[in-house]
């Protein structure tokens, strides 16, 4: 098989600042009163975590909410760093994911403009982008809405337009974070459509 | 697939194969060599040639003693231990302003201050305290390449993505991501005047006004008689609001960039970069403008310095994006960075010959007003297009040591903690 995500014995700890605040005021405060006081916890999302994921698997995590899972898409995606042990990648695989779905979208920006920010912040060149546009828009179905700023947009337009992105980006790797707790039912087909589509590539996706 | 998941937490599995700080012994001894150039180099800075001679011999004798008062501070402040801890960094300005006081002190004790210049220790403490941190920067930038290409080495097919972030990727990746900083920069530009009738024409609107309110107020309100006067107000004006702008505006650059941190991984780098060269953009475009303008109008000939404005633009836009490497970094852990500045920029505008001469200034404060941050790059500029003479060479010592120092230490310190931004904003 052939590997192209492993984690060794990854582990991530999260602290957890209760009543957190570096001001002097709260400090003093906590001094006298013990509800102002900050206590520090300790929380570990991922405790010694070892996997394999090979080209062209498809993975499915499931578990309760808060039981580390996003965790493990965000250190696959290198957002965040395992606090021991290692987590390894392919070498120049590019990975798209849709992790808190279209917050890297400016506001104020239109969509034109936040397909060209998005896909130059996964380190598109604007030729590259400009070959993928049309693409882009046709899948998303927004055609009328592009040039509308996306504040604008509902939810489910923005989690289509980030999906069209994260899809029509090529990507190796493919990391989905709960794409199916929006989006109508149209839109849940064609992302099962997508996926299967990117499987039959020999692409490798990890969703939660 | 396979999964296995444990109980208990593996131990740390990261090898420290290149030691991060070089022996004491090799510490000490670039410190002193840069010690005594700083000190040397202070006197130089302070002097005009005929009074340098008289000067000169009181220096190298006192020398050894602040030198090695310097050094005996940063011994005892811990600065040579093997393992620094996090502080290090303030370790180490600490040490260099108690050693410096310190000799300072001997030095009075000992011979006096008859031939021996006071505003000297001064520029020796800065000058060292840059040096001091610059030379560690680069052999942690150095160390920590090494160490990351080594993982590299053994990982073979599979990389841990965030190993290949080092000083020399980023340099690289901010040419591979030159899209977006583009898009990052256009984006910001369009944001600016998005809605606003005028658009773009108030970043020309903007100079061209405060011409006007320059010229009535100093050439009719205060009578000035030089007309000149507010040509060579401008210069130092806009390239202050340059710098100015891009300080605060780079303080948020990280910290107001949550959601792209949390979805995407790229060189963080590139974020107050971007600001920076944001402001660049409309630096140039409105100096674009001016420049010629008022060239025009006051009859300005040309003149041969006027070739090294591109070297001085370079100077200080380096130096700009060191500063905002650093700011940034500092916001995400101190949000009280952005009234500090604030503040600092506040004082900095008066201790920068911006609105006076430097050659105005009392001949004994000269110095520590040209060892003010902006301070090299505004008596640059000056002196290419109102003087239109050639730079001393102690405004470009001053210039490039200030831009290299920001840049090595704002890309060490923000690479070092590039890490932690994502949870900690």
């Amino acid at each position: 098989m052939n590997t192209v995500i492993e984690a060794q014995g990854v582990s991530k700890q999260f602290l957890l600042r209760h009543n957190a605040s570096v001001e002097l005021k709260v400090r003093f405060l906590g001094l006298l009163s013990p509800r102002h006081r900050e206590s520090i916890e300790e929380f570990w999302a991922l405790k010694n975590v070892s996997l394999q994921i090979g080209r062209g698997e498809a993975v499915g995590l499931i578990g309760r909410n808060g039981s580390g899972k996003s965790t493990l898409l965000k250190l696959i995606a290198a957002i965040h760093r395992p606090t021991s042990g290692r987590l390894l990648v392919a070498r120049h695989s590019r990975i798209s994911s849709m992790i808190e779905l279209g917050v890297g979208f400016h506001p104020e920006l239109t969509g034109r403009e936040n397909v060209f920010l998005n896909a130059a912040i996964h380190g598109l060149t604007g030729q590259e982008t400009e070959a993928i546009y049309r693409d882009i828009v046709s899948y998303s179905g927004l055609e009328h809405f592009i040039d509308v700023p996306i504040k604008n947009y509902s939810s489910g337009m923005y989690m289509r337009l980030g999906f069209a992105i994260a899809a029509m980006l090529a990507p190796d790797i493919l990391l989905l974070d709960e794409i199916f707790a929006v989006g109508d039912g149209d839109f849940q087909l064609r992302c099962v459509e997508t996926i299967k589509r990117f499987l039959d590539q020999g692409k490798t996706i990890v969703f939660v | 697939m396979s999964v296995v998941v444990h109980d208990g937490v593996a131990g740390a599995m990261r090898v420290d194969a290149v030691p991060v700080r070089p022996s004491w012994l090799l510490g000490i001894f670039l410190d002193a060599l840069l010690g005594v150039s700083a000190y040397i180099v202070s006197y130089w800075l302070r002097f005009d040639s005929e009074h340098l001679a008289a000067f000169l011999p009181g220096a190298w004798s006192t020398a050894p003693l602040v030198v090695s008062t310097q050094i005996l501070a940063l011994g005892a402040l811990r600065a040579y231990a093997p393992k620094p801890k996090t502080t290090w960094l303030s370790r180490v300005v600490a040490g260099i302003v108690l050693g410096t006081a310190g000799s300072a002190l001997l030095v009075r004790v000992a011979v006096g201050f008859q031939g021996i210049s006071r505003m000297a220790f001064l520029a020796d403490a800065l000058l060292l305290s840059i040096a001091a941190i610059g030379w560690r920067g680069v052999w942690v930038l150095r160390a920590r390449a090494r160490a990351r290409a080594l993982s590299r080495a053994s990982a073979g097919e599979l990389v841990d993505r965030a190993d290949e972030m080092t000083l020399g990727v980023v340099l690289v990746s901010l040419y591979r991501y030159r899209g977006l900083i583009k898009t990052l920069v256009l984006k910001d530009l369009k944001l600016k005047y998005r809605g606003s009738v005028f658009g773009f024409l108030w970043s020309l609107a903007n100079p061209l006004l405060m011409i006007v309110v320059y010229t009535l107020a100093f050439n009719f309100i205060l009578g000035i008689r030089s007309e000149m006067f507010v040509f060579y107000l401008m210069l130092g004006q806009l390239a202050w609001t340059f710098f100015a702008s891009s300080t605060m505006m780079s303080t948020a650059s990280i910290v107001d960039n949550t959601g792209l941190l949390r979805t995407v991984q790229f060189p963080r780098a590139i974020l107050p970069v971007a600001t920076v060269l944001f402001n660049f953009a409309q630096y140039l475009l409105t100096t674009a403008v001016f420049l010629p303008i008022m060239i025009a109008w006051y009859r300005i000939p040309l003149v041969e310095p006027m070739i090294l404005f591109p070297a001085v633009l370079v100077l200080h836009v380096a130096f700009t994006i060191g500063i905002a490497l650093i700011l940034a970094t500092t916001t995400v852990f101190f949000r009280d960075v952005r009234h500090l500045v604030e503040v600092a920029l506040a004082v900095l505008f008066w201790t920068t010959p911006i609105v006076y001469e430097l050659d105005r200034v009392p001949e004994r404060l000269r110095l520590l007003i040209l060892l003010s941050p902006l301070s090299p790059f505004v008596v640059a500029y000056q002196k290419l297009f109102f003087f239109r003479e050639w730079p001393d060479a102690t405004v470009w010592l001053l210039a490039t040591t200030y831009a290299v120092g920001a840049f090595v230490i704002g890309g060490a310190l923000l690479l070092a903690f590039e890490d932690r931004f994502t949870e900690q904003v």
